[in-house]
């Protein structure tokens, strides 16, 4: 049996009766205990995995009801909430905590079938880029275990690519969804801000981020999108969709579309074989009938030292509420005094999460508030004016993902502004809220290189489609682990 | 500009003690100014483009009992309590 499917070959394979939930699930679960020492995709696995499989199955073999995901393991990154299954955020904070209630991304997923096959690896409390800041130790690349996997959904990226389960949910601040997905070679999506509901999602810079999905194709995103988009009651920035069926017309093609090239994503600092693999792009989606120009975005290049001020200051603000009372370790209150204890407690986070909450206060505090914190604002304003104007001109935007090849694990670790300005090429989305996809596209180096796709919010069909576009241009290698 | 007094005052603010001041000061001042790029950005409009939510479906304003006992997930509780260091 080959674990290397699509969720489109895998719910044919069921319907055929040539797969059952339970062989599928069994063998992914050999694979985590083959690879997953290797490359520590996974924080916790899910122990009764096995008896939902055959669950389902009996369900299939009864002809009863059974939801669309037909018991397909799918990851959750472990900032997710999941009812009785322990969510983390890769905190020593958080190491032992058990969700009493589910996300609504999870009740989506379950109520479907899909079976939660795994917490998955992240940078403590998605703040990092390349899973390097769990508490719980870094997770590998696939393509070659020395390097990082990008983050910081970087275990959901891994445990994709690896073969370790069929799709994942990650969550995107920065890029976090986006990074791994083209530093791994699979799939990830940023959706419109308001797209997927955030409840359960443990917040970190709550007008920013959003839940994103990460599959080997494009296909297998638009079939995750359907069950989890929609408004939801427990979170008032969700919007009304329409719920549009986003697996319907994904073979339509690009012609007639104008792709704008973002031409600051493409020059200095970026690495030769991303640029080349970025023309490579270009000139396919010109074979396919686009039109491609370059269109310039000035805002851009403030965009890293915006985001950073923005999300840091709602991080130091977030964060406030882990004082080991009502979650945290084991570590009894007798002999201290309130302060004391909470700051004793708190020394705890990791020091990407410390460094967050000084930049963050610092922001905020005042004589500083106008000088960062506003000023951040109105970068952020004038990011989504200009892309609001470029979206007049163009359908689609395009740059690389990642500006540079997956570098070796511990080589930026000590220069927490290097990791920042990693980020330069996605975080104009989660700025300005519109979505954003990245497509595996090529190998350099023994590398994985990811294409970038933006469209203007809400038209997430038109970027599958053109995703789906380009995703069929390619030939990709089987992962080599 | 960060020196190792404000560290520790952002550090008291934030309630963590951190054990190597020295450390932290270095790195925040190096992002501290790198975000100075901010403040030389030119921006000739000072509205701020709000984001904008529509709270026109809000749920029923209704009791909805939470089926698990929150309480019994804490691990520091004094029967209906949670146990807190004294306060002073």
């Amino acid at each position: 049996m080959n674990l290397a499917i699509s969720i489109s070959q895998y719910v044919q394979q069921i319907h055929d009766g040539v797969l059952s939930s339970e062989e599928f699930i069994a063998k992914t679960l050999e694979r985590i205990n083959k690879v997953d020492k290797t490359l520590h995709a996974f924080i916790s696995i899910n122990e009764n995995a096995l008896e939902q499989a055959k669950q389902i199955d009996k369900k299939l073999k009864g002809k009863e009801k059974v939801g669309a995901c037909l018991g397909m393991p799918i990851s959750i990154k472990d900032n997710i909430c999941t009812k009785g299954i322990k969510t983390t955020c890769a905190s020593k904070m958080l190491e032992d905590f058990v969700a009493p209630y589910d996300a609504t991304v999870i009740s989506k997923l379950k109520s479907q079938d899909a079976i939660i096959i795994g917490k998955a690896n992240l940078d403590e409390f998605a703040m990092g880029s390349t899973t390097e800041f769990s508490y719980f130790g870094p997770s590998r690349n696939p393509w070659n275990p020395d390097y990082v996997p990008g983050g910081s959904s970087g275990g959901s990226g891994v445990s994709v690519s690896a073969l370790e389960c069929i799709a994942s949910l990650g969550s995107d601040t920065g890029g976090s969804v986006r990074s791994p997905a083209s530093f791994c070679s699979v799939v990830g999506l940023k959706p419109t801000y308001g797209l997927i509901s955030r409840y359960g999602l443990v917040s970190f810079a709550n007008s920013i981020e959003q839940v994103g999905p990460l599959a080997r194709t494009v296909e297998d995103i638009a079939f995750i999108l359907n069950i989890i988009a929609g408004h939801d009651l427990h979170d008032n920035t969700t919007i009304e969709s329409g719920k549009p069926d986003y697996t319907k017309d994904l073979d339509v093609g690009v012609s007639g579309k104008k792709i704008g090239i973002i031409s600051e994503m493409i020059g200095d600092g970026v690495d030769k074989e991303v640029q080349s693999a970025t023309k490579d792009a270009v000139s396919r989606f010109e074979k396919l009938g686009a039109e491609c120009v370059s269109i310039s975005l000035d805002s851009a290049k403030h965009s890293v030292a915006a985001y950073y001020t923005l999300a840091s200051a709602e991080a130091s603000s977030n964060l406030a509420r882990f004082d080991n009372l009502r979650y945290g370790f084991d570590f009894s209150v007798e002999g201290y005094e309130y302060n004391q204890y909470i700051s004793k407690a708190r020394s705890n986070f990791g020091p990407e999460v410390t460094r967050r909450m000084l930049l963050g206060t610092f922001v905020l505090s005042t004589g500083y508030y106008g000088k960062y914190y506003q000023k951040a604002q109105k970068v952020r304003s004038l990011i989504k004016s200009q892309l609001a104007e470029s979206f007049k001109k163009v359908d689609l935007l395009l740059a690389p993902t990642m500006p540079i090849l997956p570098f070796k694990i511990g080589e930026k670790i000590d220069d927490p502004l290097k990791i920042y300005l990693l980020d330069i090429n996605t975080i104009i989305a989660n700025l300005s809220g519109i979505p954003a996809i990245s497509v595996p596209f090529a190998i350099a180096k023994g590398l994985p290189i990811g294409i970038q796709l933006f469209a203007n919010s809400l038209q997430e069909k038109q970027l599958l489609q053109a995703a789906h576009a380009l995703q069929k241009t390619t030939n990709l290698p089987g992962v080599p682990i | 500009m960060v020196d190792r007094k404000e560290i520790e005052h952002l550090s008291n603010l934030i309630k963590i003690d951190i054990s190597n001041p020295q450390k932290y000061i270095t790195q925040v001042e190096k992002i501290l100014n790198y975000f100075e790029l901010l403040d030389k950005v030119e921006i000739k409009t000072d509205d701020l483009i709000r984001q904008e939510l529509t709270l026109d479906k809000l749920r029923e304003d209704k009791f909805v009992p939470f089926e698990d006992k929150l309480i019994e997930n804490l691990k520091k509780t004094k029967e209906n309590f949670v146990r807190a260091p004294k306060m002073v």
